[in-house]
């Protein structure tokens, strides 16, 4: 730079320092301006790179949302899941708090009750002793009831046996004079017949000289013997029942009559059904005697037949008459 | 200060050569008042003054240093942001 007088050498100086660092910021800015583009070129190939890489992040981000979207529906699923448990866990709550509550209110009611159950055994106790007070007075009153009932009863069934006694010992007199008049209807007949077979003897002069028509005849009687046999069991067998009945109602008086079957009523039960059971038997006993009743009217006719036909009703009769007297002797014992 | 076309040489430029430039702004009082008025005209008295005085000229100082000042501070305004961003 040229010298001019016109300025002091001070501002001559200075323009001179001024130039200087206005070269030196010249060279800086060059400087700069070579970084400016040198910065540029890698600035294009920084966006290159931007633009390489934001297609991969494009497509790592595309992965990415689908991964997510997939880790989202997990995550839902799961959050629900979570939600139900959570659910679950609040209603578990309130259960356990009701749990807690009912055990307290059970707690209480278990003290109450202890209270009560306390009062209760005292009532109780109280009851117990009126109970027994009140179960002696009902059991005498039940003791008196149970003995006055009793001695009714035995007066009916004593009466009703006494009834039924003096039934069979009127039937007893009947049979008796049925058999009375039977057995004088018998000896009549027996007597005409002697006097017919007298009478038929003297016409026909037949004796005891015909031996075939004895044959016949011991034949028959052989018969007969055997069919009295059988009356003689049926009338032991008769006699047995009647000494059964007879042992039955007397102790049925001296039970009827005694302070020990007052006492004890379900013997008399059973002796009333074993009176009935007896006088059925005695039933069944008397039907039997008027069946073999029946069988000896027959077996008669059928003597009776026999004597007309060959003559020894007589013999016969006698045995029929000492059979009926025995059958007699025996119901009458 | 700006720099001037080539040219004819003017009445000025010639006073500025015999150095009588300065005596005659401040003699003649309309001269002088376009010189205080017109920056135009004043910068081209001032450069005038610059190349062709021999002797020193306060007011050509002044408007170098004027200028020096003008142009470093807005200098320094461009570079202000970059000093900021660096510092």
């Amino acid at each position: 730079m040229e010298h001019k007088q016109s300025i002091s050498p001070e501002l001559n100086e200075l323009l001179k320092k001024v130039k200087f660092q206005a070269d030196q910021y010249n060279k800086a800015f060059e400087i700069l301006n070579r970084r400016i583009a040198e910065f540029d070129s890698t600035r294009i190939e920084i966006n290159s790179h931007a633009a390489h890489f934001k297609n991969e992040l494009s497509q790592i981000l595309e992965k990415l949302n689908t991964s997510y979207s997939q880790k989202e529906n997990a995550l839902e699923k799961s959050i629900t899941a979570a939600n139900n448990l959570t659910g679950e866990l609040q209603s578990l709550k309130t259960l356990q708090d009701n749990v807690k509550t009912g055990i307290l209110t059970l707690s209480d009611t278990l003290e109450n009750h202890s209270n009560e159950l306390n009062q209760l055994k005292l009532y109780s106790q109280e009851f117990v002793k009126e109970a027994y007070i009140k179960l002696d007075d009902t059991l005498e009153y039940l003791k008196q009831k149970i003995s006055s009932t009793l001695e009714k009863e035995s007066q009916a069934i004593e009466e009703r046996v006494n009834n039924r006694i003096q039934y069979l010992e009127e039937n007893l007199k009947k049979g008796d004079k049925i058999l009375n008049s039977r057995h004088e209807k018998l000896q009549n007949e027996i007597k005409l017949l002697k006097k017919e077979i007298l009478a038929i003897k003297e016409v026909s002069g037949l004796g005891n000289s015909n031996s075939l028509m004895n044959d016949k005849i011991n034949f028959r009687f052989e018969n007969i013997e055997d069919s009295l046999k059988e009356l003689k069991a049926l009338s032991d067998a008769i006699m047995q029942n009647i000494a059964i009945l007879n042992s039955a109602e007397s102790e049925e008086i001296l039970a009827d009559g005694s302070d020990k079957m007052s006492s004890d009523s379900t013997e008399i039960f059973t002796g009333a059904k074993i009176h009935d059971v007896e006088v059925e038997e005695l039933q069944t006993t008397m039907k039997k005697y008027a069946s073999t009743i029946q069988e000896f009217q027959y077996l008669k006719q059928k003597s009776l037949s026999a004597e007309k036909r060959s003559g020894i009703s007589m013999i016969l009769s006698v045995f029929a008459i000492l059979s009926i007297l025995m059958i007699l002797f025996l119901f009458l014992i | 200060m700006q720099n001037f076309k080539l040219g004819p040489k003017t009445f000025f430029e010639e006073l500025a050569i015999d150095n009588h430039l300065r005596e005659y702004i401040d003699t003649n009082t309309t001269i002088l008042k376009k010189y205080n008025e017109d920056k135009l005209f004043r910068d081209e008295m001032l450069h005038l003054l610059y190349i062709h005085s021999d002797s020193f000229q306060k007011d050509v100082e002044y408007a170098i240093l004027e200028d020096l000042n003008n142009t470093l501070s807005y200098f320094l305004d461009k570079i202000e942001t970059w000093n900021t961003n660096n510092q």
